[in-house]
């Protein structure tokens, strides 16, 4: 846990620096609080994962599980979906 | 690639093509080959992996100097383009670019398919809480080429995420996040025509996108490990990370380059070529929707 303050600190001055910019209204300002936010829910998650005791952050991670490729693609094609249809989206209304 | 374009480019491309991937297959080649029973101390006698070894025998005094100027110029870029200021040639240039609905799909939709991509293969560890085996790596110069500074971002967060879910998360994570980010800008902006259907784009694409890209991104990373690390000139006594200077580079900094290279080298240029018409015909394409100031 010690090893992870830096990280956090790393997170939370991005998720500040986002709103400072985003109430300044820089158009920058969204995607770096976006970056923020995204950042406290990757750490979330993280945690969740060690603390549940999938792996260990400083001995040496995971083995390759089934588990993890599943997880894997289900990101990768909830991303696709997401994003296809925010493209989608964005491209009717224009 | 096109008829009219002077032969010399194709030749060039070709020669270049060759350089980059022999650079990686011996890379790869010789990692693979090591004789793991002697373990990776062996370096400290120069008996290690020989391209770890080549890059070893430079000095931690050369990397420190050589890798600070490459993290700070690669540092520079990125707040660079986070202010919307970008390079064009030798220019710095103003642009605007909108971060609506399209722009920060993009990056999710990068960043989700990349980190997804990358671990999945998180199991298959080389450093321990450092580096894995990464195919996914090849996506880089595709979000790049097409997609440009969304591309790149989304690049660095996919990386951001992997670190997370694959347990390699760290203070060293920042270093990969911005070296990720590289890995992506550099084809972003060295590629000049994304449809890859010219021997200059392919020559620009092996030089800039597999071998600049490639060991940019892997110095970039492997200084900020050295500075926060154990041997650390400046931060000795309070180490953030535990990765000792000689497995830093004698063992990461190769392997990220090799790693990044062999399959950026192999599978990206034609996926980029395929992919490019789809880009462009749904208004991702980053040159369609960027806006230079005078």
């Amino acid at each position: 846990m010690p090893n992870d303050y830096g990280i956090i600190g790393f997170v939370v001055f991005v998720l500040i620096v986002g709103a400072v910019l985003y109430a300044m209204k820089k158009p920058v300002g969204k995607l770096i609080l976006a970056l923020g936010v995204g950042g406290i829910f990757t750490l979330i998650a993280y945690f969740i994962l060690i603390f549940a005791g999938i792996y260990d952050n400083v001995t040496g991670v995971l083995n390759p599980t089934p588990v993890l490729n599943v997880f894997a693609v289900i990101v990768i094609l909830v991303g696709l979906g997401a994003g296809y249809y925010a493209v989608q989206r964005a491209r009717v209304k224009t | 690639m096109t008829s009219k374009e002077a032969p010399s480019y194709k030749l060039a491309a070709v020669v270049v093509a060759i350089i980059v991937l022999a650079i990686a297959v011996y890379g790869t080649y010789s990692f693979l080959s090591f004789n793991w029973a002697t373990g990776p101390g062996d370096l400290l006698a120069g008996k290690g992996w020989t391209f770890g070894q080549a890059f070893l025998n430079l000095g931690f005094d050369f990397w420190l100097v050589v890798g600070g100027i490459t993290w700070l110029a690669g540092t520079i870029l990125f707040l660079m383009e986070l202010g919307g200021v970008t390079l064009e040639g030798l220019k710095l240039r103003r642009f605007s670019l909108r971060w609506d609905a399209v722009d920060i799909a993009t990056t999710a939709l990068c960043a989700a398919v990349y980190g997804g991509g990358l671990f999945a293969t998180g199991g298959l560890t080389i450093i321990p809480g450092f580096t894995w085996i990464r195919p996914a790596n090849a996506l880089t110069p595709i979000f790049g080429i097409l997609f440009g500074l969304p591309g790149a971002f989304g690049t660095a967060i996919g990386n951001f995420i992997a670190d997370a879910f694959a347990g390699f998360l760290s203070v060293g994570s920042i270093g990969g996040f911005v070296g990720n980010f590289l890995l992506a800008w550099v084809p972003y902006k060295f590629v000049k025509d994304a449809s890859m259907r010219s021997g200059k784009s392919w020559a620009q694409f092996y030089l800039w996108g597999v071998l600049v890209g490639s060991v940019w991104c892997a110095i970039y990373i492997g200084w900020w490990l050295y500075f926060i690390g154990p041997q650390s000139p400046v931060l000795a006594s309070f180490p953030l990370t535990g990765l000792p200077a000689f497995l830093v580079w004698g063992w990461f900094t190769p392997f990220v380059v090799i790693n990044n290279a062999i399959v950026t080298a192999i599978v990206s240029a034609p996926v980029t070529a395929a992919l490019f018409p789809y880009a462009k015909k749904w208004g991702l394409y980053w040159a369609d929707r960027i806006q230079y100031k005078p």
